[in-house]
């Protein structure tokens, strides 16, 4: 008789603990502010994309797409894939109202493999730049140079304004050399610096 | 054995407590309202995240990506100064989502790392 109720007091204390544990679990989760909503997740997954430029299949890698995204939850995303259809998708979002966060140009770096310069295997530059940028500038850890192609596409506008896309994919050889791009620079029609982003490359 | 019960009583909170997050699909791993150069944090290992994703207080230069298990490699990072910013492994291996900001910021209210499994 003891024994069923011992047994009895102890599922019930399983059960109290589960419950609290639950109850704990979702506390715990509200802690975090700031995490994206269930209508902003569901756009990501269901809003239409538009391919606003191209990344040319390079050294036995796949070609990829540059991906702008208008969000009806107010957000123009700006995407890396392998296709328009593909779901996995890298880069990121900005309020459609200032999609380049305050910046001239804004720009998404993803690559496979590092954190060491000479273990990145792919690795690709998507952008996208205020009309003022003329041109788009990346400055390699070798104090070199290279200018990347921009296109301005109808697609590529939100109640801000119109935009240029860009994307580029660093050669594999690059890498091995540990050679990195350290910055990308924007340039007004005139030649003049408007603006510069660090890419962690090279310090 | 009441030190015994104890302990299994603590396990199953905690498990519980884990297991009710986790369950949601997007699990936040790492938060702060202020962050400097080199700060961030990292999920558990799990073989089921596919998605590493940071929501941001404002357009700071910030890193999500995968760390393997093995040679702690990184996988499919992005870099970026989006105030969503998010990437995808869709790999088996066992694995932990990280994220980390380049820069000082404080944005008043919380940037929030998050996985999804």
């Amino acid at each position: 008789m003891l024994k069923k109720s011992n047994t009895r007091r102890w599922l019930a204390l399983i059960v109290a603990l589960a419950v609290a544990g639950i109850f704990a679990g979702g506390v715990v989760g509200g802690l975090f502010d700031g995490l994206p909503s269930e209508d902003f997740e569901a756009s990501l997954r269901d809003d239409a994309v538009v391919r606003v430029a191209d990344i040319p299949a390079q050294e036995g890698l796949p070609a990829r797409s540059v991906l702008v995204q208008p969000t009806s939850t107010g957000f123009l995303c700006l995407w890396d894939a392998a296709t328009s259809a593909s779901e996995s998708k890298q880069g990121g979002c900005n309020s459609a109202a200032d999609p380049l966060g305050g910046r001239k140009f804004t720009i998404s770096l993803a690559y496979e493999g590092g954190p060491a310069t000479r273990n990145v295997s792919d690795a690709r530059l998507i952008g996208l730049a205020s009309l003022e940028v003329a041109s788009i500038r990346v400055l390699m850890t070798d104090g070199s140079l290279r200018s990347i192609p921009m296109r301005r596409d109808v697609a590529v506008a939100s109640e801000a304004g119109s935009f240029r896309a860009f994307g580029y994919r660093f050669p594999r050889s690059d890498f091995k050399r540990g050679l990195g791009p350290t910055a990308v620079i924007g340039l007004n029609a005139r030649g003049t610096e408007v603006e510069r982003l660090t890419t962690g490359f090279g310090g | 054995m009441p030190m015994r019960r104890l302990i299994c009583a603590i396990a199953i909170f905690v498990v519980t407590m884990f297991a009710s997050n986790a369950w949601a699909g997007s699990v936040p791993y790492y938060s702060s309202k202020w962050w400097t150069p080199g700060m961030g944090g990292s999920s558990a290992f799990s073989s089921s995240w596919w998605q590493s994703g940071f929501a941001k207080a404002g357009g700071f230069d910030t890193t999500v990506t995968f760390i393997d298990n093995t040679g702690y490699n990184w996988h499919a990072t992005v870099r970026g100064w989006a105030t969503w910013q998010h990437t995808h492994w869709l790999s088996s291996d066992v694995k932990k989502a990280h994220c980390r900001s380049n820069v000082s910021f404080n944005g008043g209210i919380s940037s929030t790392c998050v996985a999804s499994n």
